[in-house]
């Protein structure tokens, strides 16, 4: 009698915790082999309990959200290896990055990867924010949750630029130098941000060695505690956010194992494409900078390629320093202004304003580049 | 039966907003403190990141083969990012910096013009078309004593002043 | 095995596939093929596929080029590999295994001593610029572009007077403006850009750079039909069987065959490709066939401003047999069909008379033939009256001893005599082996001949008639007889 007491709370609890093999508690329970032990195992716990089967769906969120931390993660891993090569002054860096990428057994393709993860966790966080939007799940009370993902974009984006310029070729050297001329064009704080930034009067190897611990170091950590914080604060504003449940149906709940499975298959395609991506496509390289000469290729990256060609026509503080930041405020404020939205359903017309201003934005971005890169 | 207990004052008990006045106090004050701190730190960890010592200026270079440059002629020095011209008047340079976000422009036709952003400017330096807003500034040039050419980047020029020919 | 199961199983296929794409990639990498390919071509001297890093004593930076150009020759015994390497003459990044980066900032091109870059490259410290006025003769760099070959001026200042354009035959302009600070007496000072005719006609590249206009019409046309058609050493020569050749110090020193393809060791040059050296080596010992690839092939016309190639040669004419001998050759292809010759004249290369101050110049201006052209029959051959003049050669690290060094034909040492021109260039190959007698070692065969000289003989020659022309009277070599008039 105790032990069927014992035997019906030890099946509730694991039905509480969503547990398969509270299925198999008859007579025909066979204990299966598992690849990891729960109670020990820190991915296990740092995964919530049980949440609800539709926000495994892929066509839901397309896991993108998911694919930017992968991606994230490669690159911080491949990055480490880079970092073993490469020397952060004016005189050695573009030889360093020749050597990795002609000379050291499997350079090039660690570097692709780190060049590819980094891009490809750029655009999985954009169109991860894109998706936010478009399903209103900025909605309170994840609208503090919004604004961090926004700061994790701009750090993502600074990342990008910042190992970039790593590589000292004549577009990265440029390209710092015309970053640089807009910052101390910024009213009141511009010359201090500059000299902060820079460590000199002029771009050289100061600015060199402060971007390279930026992007090695400073950004990581900082980057590291803000997806930590992005990733425990989706866990207390209710998980992922989901279409409403109608009336009357039960709630499908899926178990922490069917996550970590979906969450293992979707890493082995990710992490399968990223390589083969590498292994087609080499890191971009251009000639080494030689900074008496004036630039041969002068494309900005392809994040600011909307901003070099609005450079063309308006005045530098509007062009580089403005415009940027009113975008960015006008995203921030977005959920403020999305006032009715409800997280849930793709395109709600609720939603139909913020979404056709979003839109517009993105396509106007889209389109600027286009013309910048095709110019 | 025991007496509830009142309380016996000569005068009325303090009132209960100024006892929440004082904790207010104290948490302004600890707050401010704790503000002030912080405050402070932040001004450290800013003057950290600010360059302490000066840095050097960029010293005169000599411009080679600067007398056999001839008249409507003009060099582009690489180490000064400069350009040294020749006119009847005399030589003179002007920086080849674009004065608009800092590239380097290129000779093109009787002027100039920058590939970042598109900037032109005329043979005078004087901005043609395009964002950059100043002309190009003029750079001091001098012989020196052994006879050469200096130009220095870091000093500006009257864009009118000429340098005549040294004889001898 | 459950739909998840199989889904993860397929991702892990996945991942091991794709992994497998990155080796493949990676072994197909250029340089790899290269080394594989020489493996294949050379069974029996088989090299690990892996970079050859080369570290030269004159740098100490370390060069993978010959990862991808093993098998290249040494450009020369004096630029031994291990001590010059490769980047220190051609530039380009030496750590690059990718070839458009390694190539990217090649000085010059394939050419380091295209006279665009010769400075930065032969004309680096202590090589072959820099000297001081005892040492002006190995101031090669400055002495060629001063040149009759480089600034073709006396051709530019003949051309020019005899359209009027300008009023004398004194040299004015050259290819490209030179600069000399201690001319000697009447030799130019300077020598400005050939002009245009007009200002629209300057090209987009040259305009700002104070080339005159002239608003005379010879000017453009004269540029347009022979000057940018390469009759100077700033441009390279047609693409044509017989006509190759490179610019700079390569159009002598780097030997082109008749139909300019590659005949060396390293696999990266097209074999099958018309314009490259016959092997990557430099050479004093340049023979006639390589002067010929611009000299003597033709006519200029003054009235249409264009080059005619000779009907008799190559490109214009048939090919010469390969059972030409090589003084066969040497006939069939020397000078104008109308013009009198001696034996000697075709019978020695052109290097085994015409000195390094003639062909290369002397460090001073020339503005015209007369004043680079020094040797003389009497030089070798001397006089009725007089013995050729010699001169002793008098130390160790002299110029016509390290010209005979590098030569490597014929030995001579401190205290031979040798044949001096009247300027006092001495031919160190010419010897005066005992009084009176005189032998001369060819440059490019190392055969010796005894020179016949005139002294003592009973040839009516004066004194104040010294040029070839009245030598030719008698000593010309007869076409169609074979023969010479008198020995």
């Amino acid at each position: 009698m105790a032990s069927q007491s014992a035997n019906q709370r030890s099946g509730e609890s694991a039905k509480r915790r969503g547990n398969e093999s509270a299925q198999r508690l008859d007579a025909s329970f066979r204990p299966r082999r598992r690849l990891w032990r729960r109670h020990q195992s820190l991915l296990y716990a740092l995964h919530p309990d049980r949440l609800p089967a539709a926000s495994l769906r892929f066509t839901y969120t397309f896991g993108l959200g998911g694919l930017a931390f992968l991606a994230a993660l490669i690159a911080i891993g491949t990055g480490v290896l880079l970092a073993f090569y490469y020397v952060p002054t004016p005189d050695q860096a573009h030889a360093s990055v020749v050597l990795i990428e002609d000379v050291v057994a499997w350079g090039s393709l660690v570097r692709a990867l780190h060049y590819w993860s980094a891009q490809v966790a750029v655009v999985a966080a954009t169109l991860h924010m894109a998706r936010v939007v478009f399903t209103g799940a900025y909605a309170r009370p994840r609208r503090f949750n919004w604004l961090i993902g926004l700061g994790l974009l701009v750090l993502l984006l600074l990342w990008d630029f910042s190992g970039y310029v790593l590589r000292w070729d004549e577009g990265a050297y440029w390209a710092l130098l015309v970053g640089a001329a807009l910052i101390q064009q910024i009213p009141f704080v511009g010359p201090s941000l500059y000299l902060a930034l820079v460590g000199d009067t002029t771009v050289g190897a100061a600015a060199l060695l402060r971007f390279s611990v930026w992007h090695i170091i400073g950004l990581t950590l900082v980057v590291g505690f803000g997806v930590a914080y992005h990733l425990f604060r989706l866990q207390v504003d209710g998980g992922i956010s989901r279409p409403p449940r109608p009336p009357g149906q039960p709630r499908l709940l899926a178990s922490k194992d069917d996550l970590i499975r979906v969450e293992a298959i979707a890493t082995l395609i990710a992490v399968s494409g990223l390589i083969a991506l590498a292994a087609l496509a080499p890191a971009p390289l251009g000639p080494a900078a030689d900074l008496t000469q004036p630039p041969a290729d002068v494309r900005a990256p392809w994040i600011f390629l909307w901003v070099q060609r609005l450079l063309r026509w308006i005045d530098p503080v509007w062009a580089g320093v403005a415009l940027p930041a009113l975008l960015l405020l006008f995203l921030a404020a977005l959920p403020w202004f999305d006032a009715h939205a409800r997280a849930g359903l793709w395109f709600h017309p609720r939603q139909r304003a913020a979404h056709t201003a979003f839109l517009l934005l993105a396509l106007a971005l889209v389109a600027l580049s286009l013309w910048e890169a095709l110019s | 039966m025991p007496a509830t207990p009142t309380i016996e004052t000569g005068e009325p008990s303090p009132p209960l907003d100024a006892a929440v006045g004082r904790r207010a106090l104290l948490r302004w004050g600890i707050g401010g403190g704790l503000g002030i701190a912080l405050a402070a730190a932040l001004r450290a960890a800013w003057r950290f990141l600010m360059p302490p010592l000066p840095t050097s200026r960029p010293a005169p270079v000599a411009v080679p083969a600067a007398a056999s440059l001839p008249v409507g002629g003009r060099l582009y020095v690489a180490e000064a990012r400069a350009f040294v011209l020749r006119d009847e008047a005399g030589f003179y340079a002007l920086s080849a910096i674009c004065t608009h976000l800092g590239c380097l422009v290129q000779a093109s036709g009787p002027g100039y013009a920058c590939a970042c952003h598109g900037s032109r400017f005329d043979a005078g330096g004087a901005p043609l078309g395009g964002p950059a807003p100043r002309p190009l500034p003029a750079l001091a040039i001098a012989w020196n004593k052994e006879g050469q050419l200096m130009v220095d980047p870091g000093r500006s020029a009257e864009p009118d002043a000429r340098l005549r020919l040294q004889r001898g | 095995m459950s739909g998840q199961q199989r889904l993860l199983a397929s991702g892990l296929l996945l991942l091991l596939l794709t992994l497998a794409l990155a080796g493949w990639r990676a072994s197909q990498a250029p340089w790899r093929q290269w080394l594989r390919r020489y493996n294949a071509a050379h069974p029996e001297q088989t090299v690990p596929i892996a970079p050859r890093p080369l570290t030269p004593t004159l740098t100490g930076q370390t060069e993978l080029c010959t990862t991808c150009h093993l098998g290249i020759e040494e450009i020369s015994p004096s630029h031994p590999l291990d001590a010059f390497g490769c980047v220190i003459c051609h530039g380009g990044d030496g750590l690059a295994l990718d070839a458009d980066r390694a190539h990217a900032t090649l000085r010059g091109g394939r050419n380091p001593s295209d006279l665009s870059v010769v400075a930065t490259s032969c004309g680096q410290a202590n090589c072959h610029s820099g000297y001081d006025a005892t040492h002006a003769d190995q101031n090669q760099v400055e002495r060629v572009l001063r040149s009759l070959q480089a600034t073709y001026a006396g051709g530019i200042a003949l051309v020019r007077f005899t359209f009027g354009a300008q009023p004398d035959r004194r040299a004015r302009y050259a290819v490209r403006a030179v600069a000399d600070p201690n001319p000697p007496p009447d030799w130019p000072m300077e020598l400005a850009t050939m002009p245009f005719s007009a200002e629209e006609d300057i090209p987009p590249t040259l305009v700002g750079q104070g080339i005159a206009v002239s608003h005379h019409p010879i000017d453009t046309r004269f540029r347009q039909g022979c000057l940018d058609g390469g009759c100077h050493l700033w441009e390279p020569a047609t693409l044509a069987p017989y006509r190759m050749r490179s610019t700079g110090c390569a159009a002598c020193h780097y030997l082109y065959a008749d139909d300019g393809l590659y005949a060396g060791g390293d696999l990266t040059i097209a074999r099958d490709e018309p314009g490259h050296g016959r092997e990557h080596r430099l050479t004093t010992a340049i023979p006639f066939s390589q002067c010929n690839h611009c000299h003597n092939r033709g006519v200029y016309s003054l009235r249409t401003m264009e080059f005619h190639d000779r009907p008799d040669l190559p490109p214009a004419g048939s090919p010469l047999s390969e059972f030409l001998s090589r003084q066969e050759r040497r006939l069939a292809e020397y000078y104008q069909p109308v013009g009198p010759f001696t034996l000697c004249e075709w019978e020695l290369d052109c290097i085994d008379c015409h000195t390094s101050d003639e062909a290369m110049g002397n460090g001073h201006i020339a503005g015209k033939i007369e004043d680079s052209r020094v040797i003389e029959c009497r030089t070798c051959h001397g006089t009725v009256w007089e013995l050729p003049q010699t001169a002793p050669i008098v130390e160790e690290g002299e110029r016509a001893l390290l010209q005979a060094r590098l030569n490597g034909r014929g030995a001579l040492k401190v205290g031979d005599r040798v044949v001096v021109t009247t300027r006092g260039e001495k031919l160190w190959a010419v010897r005066e082996v005992a009084p009176g007698r005189f032998v001369q070692t060819l440059k490019v065969s190392g055969e010796t001949l005894e020179v016949p000289l005139a002294y003592g003989t009973n040839c009516p020659q004066k004194p104040d008639e010294q040029e070839s022309r009245y030598c030719h009277a008698c000593h010309a070599y007869d076409r169609d007889r074979g023969t010479v008039a008198a020995p």
